[in-house]
C-alpha cells in the first residue's frame, strides 16, 4: 500500500500552534513553482517528489539544483509530463545513467527529442551509442532534432544527410558543414 | 510585546511528520492567495493581516469574506496597495465607518474613486454625508467617479453637472438622466 502524504500550513504564536490548516494540492504545486531552485531548497524537494499530484512532480522535475536522490524517484514517475521535464534538467545530465536515459528515450518522442538535443552532455553516457539508439527511431521529428545537432557524431550526421524526409536530409547537412 | 508568529510547512508521511521548514513570506503569500475566501479562513487571515510584508496582507484586502476585526487591522495599513485593495471589497464595505472613509479618502485619490464609485455600499454610513465629503474633494478623477454614481443623491449630482470640467458635468449629467 503506498503511503499517504499530507501538508499542512501551521502558524506558531509564541510557541503555540494557533492555525493548522491542509493545503491543497495547488497551494503546494504554487510553493514548489515558486521555490527557488537551488540546493538549500533539496529537503522540500525531496519530499514534494513523492506527492500524488503529478502537477507539484512536474515542478520538482523542472528544478535543476535537485539532488541525485529526487532524481532517482523522479526518473521512475509514471507521468510522462514529469519525465519530459526530468531529461531537461542539468542534474539528469549529470547524473542519469546509460540504462536510464536509453529506457526514457524509447518511451517517449518529446523526451528523445530532449535526449537528441543534448547527446553531448549526459556525463554518464556513451554519445555514441545514444546517437545510434536515436537514429533508428523511426520519427522524423527525433530524427530531424539528432540530425540538427552538431555534437551528433559524423557518421551519423553523414547517413542523415541522405535520408529520404528533405527536413532530415538538410539539417544533417547544416550540422555537417557548421 | 509583540507576540511572536511563525509559518510552516509540515509534511507528514502516513501521520508520522517527516518535514518541517518555515515559509518564506513568498510561500505565504502564495498560500493565502490560493485561499478560499470564505470567513472560515478568519482565523488565519487575522494573523496573516498583521504580517510585516505587505504583498501578503494585499492578498488578505482582496478578499470579500474577511471579519470586521480583520478589516479594523487592514484599514490602519501604511501600505496603500493594501487599502486600495480593501476599499473594493464587500467585507469593508459592510464594516467601515465614516471616520475610517474620511480618513482614507483623504490619504489616497484611488481609495476615494473606489469609495465614490459604490457610496451606497458602506452600510454604517450616511449615503448623503459620504458623498458630500467626497463632493468637496478637489481631484477631478474622485469627483468623476462620484458623477458617474447612480447612488449618489441628485442634490449633489445637480451641482457636479455644473462643474467646470465637462467629463465631470457630461458624466452626472448623463447618471441624472437614467
Amino acid at each position: 500500500m503506498s503511503s499517504e502524504y499530507i501538508y499542512k500550513l501551521v502558524v506558531e504564536q509564541n510557541g503555540k500552534q494557533v492555525v493548522t490548516k491542509v493545503l491543497t494540492y495547488k497551494m503546494v504545486g504554487e510553493i514548489t513553482s515558486s521555490l527557488e531552485d537551488n540546493e538549500g531548497n533539496n529537503d522540500f524537494f525531496e519530499v514534494a517528489a513523492h506527492h500524488p499530484a503529478s502537477s507539484v512532480r512536474e515542478y520538482v522535475a523542472s528544478k535543476d539544483n535537485i539532488s541525485t536522490n529526487v532524481m532517482e524517484t523522479l526518473s521512475g514517475d509514471k507521468s510522462i509530463a514529469v519525465l519530459r521535464n526530468l531529461v531537461n534538467t542539468s542534474c539528469f545530465r549529470d547524473n542519469a545513467t546509460e540504462e536510464q536515459i536509453e529506457k526514457l528515450v524509447k518511451l517517449d518522442i518529446e523526451i528523445a527529442e530532449s535526449i537528441a538535443n543534448y547527446i553531448s552532455s549526459f556525463e554518464n553516457a556513451d554519445a555514441n551509442k545514444l546517437a545510434v539508439l536515436l537514429s533508428e527511431s523511426n520519427d522524423p521529428s527525433v530524427l530531424a532534432t539528432l540530425a540538427g545537432n552538431s555534437d551528433t557524431p559524423k557518421k551519423i550526421l553523414k547517413v542523415l544527410s541522405t535520408h529520404s524526409e528533405p527536413e532530415i536530409a538538410s539539417q544533417a547537412k547544416n550540422s555537417l558543414d557548421y | 510585546m509583540n507576540a511572536k508568529i511563525i509559518y510552516k510547512i509540515v509534511a507528514f508521511e502516513d501521520e508520522k511528520e517527516i518535514f518541517s521548514e518555515k515559509l518564506t513570506f513568498e510561500m505565504l503569500k502564495t498560500i493565502v492567495s490560493n485561499s478560499p475566501d470564505s470567513f472560515d479562513q478568519d482565523p488565519l487571515y487575522r494573523l496573516t493581516a498583521q504580517h510585516p510584508s505587505a504583498s501578503i496582507r494585499e492578498e488578505i484586502a482582496y478578499k470579500d469574506k474577511i471579519s470586521e476585526e480583520v478589516c479594523e487591522i487592514l484599514s490602519k495599513d501604511n501600505s496603500i496597495s493594501v487599502l486600495r485593495n480593501l476599499t473594493r471589497s464587500s467585507g469593508f464595505k459592510e464594516f467601515a465607518s465614516f471616520e475610517i472613509l474620511e480618513r482614507l479618502i483623504e490619504l489616497d485619490y484611488e481609495c476615494a474613486e473606489n469609495i465614490a464609485s459604490n457610496i451606497e455600499s458602506y452600510q454604517q454610513v450616511d449615503v448623503s454625508k459620504l458623498a458630500e465629503f467626497i463632493f468637496q474633494q478637489e481631484d477631478p478623477r474622485v469627483l468623476l467617479s462620484l458623477a458617474n454614481c447612480y447612488s449618489a443623491p441628485k442634490r449633489i449630482l445637480k451641482q457636479l453637472a455644473n462643474h467646470d470640467d465637462y467629463s465631470i458635468s457630461n458624466a452626472a449629467k448623463e447618471t441624472l438622466n437614467r
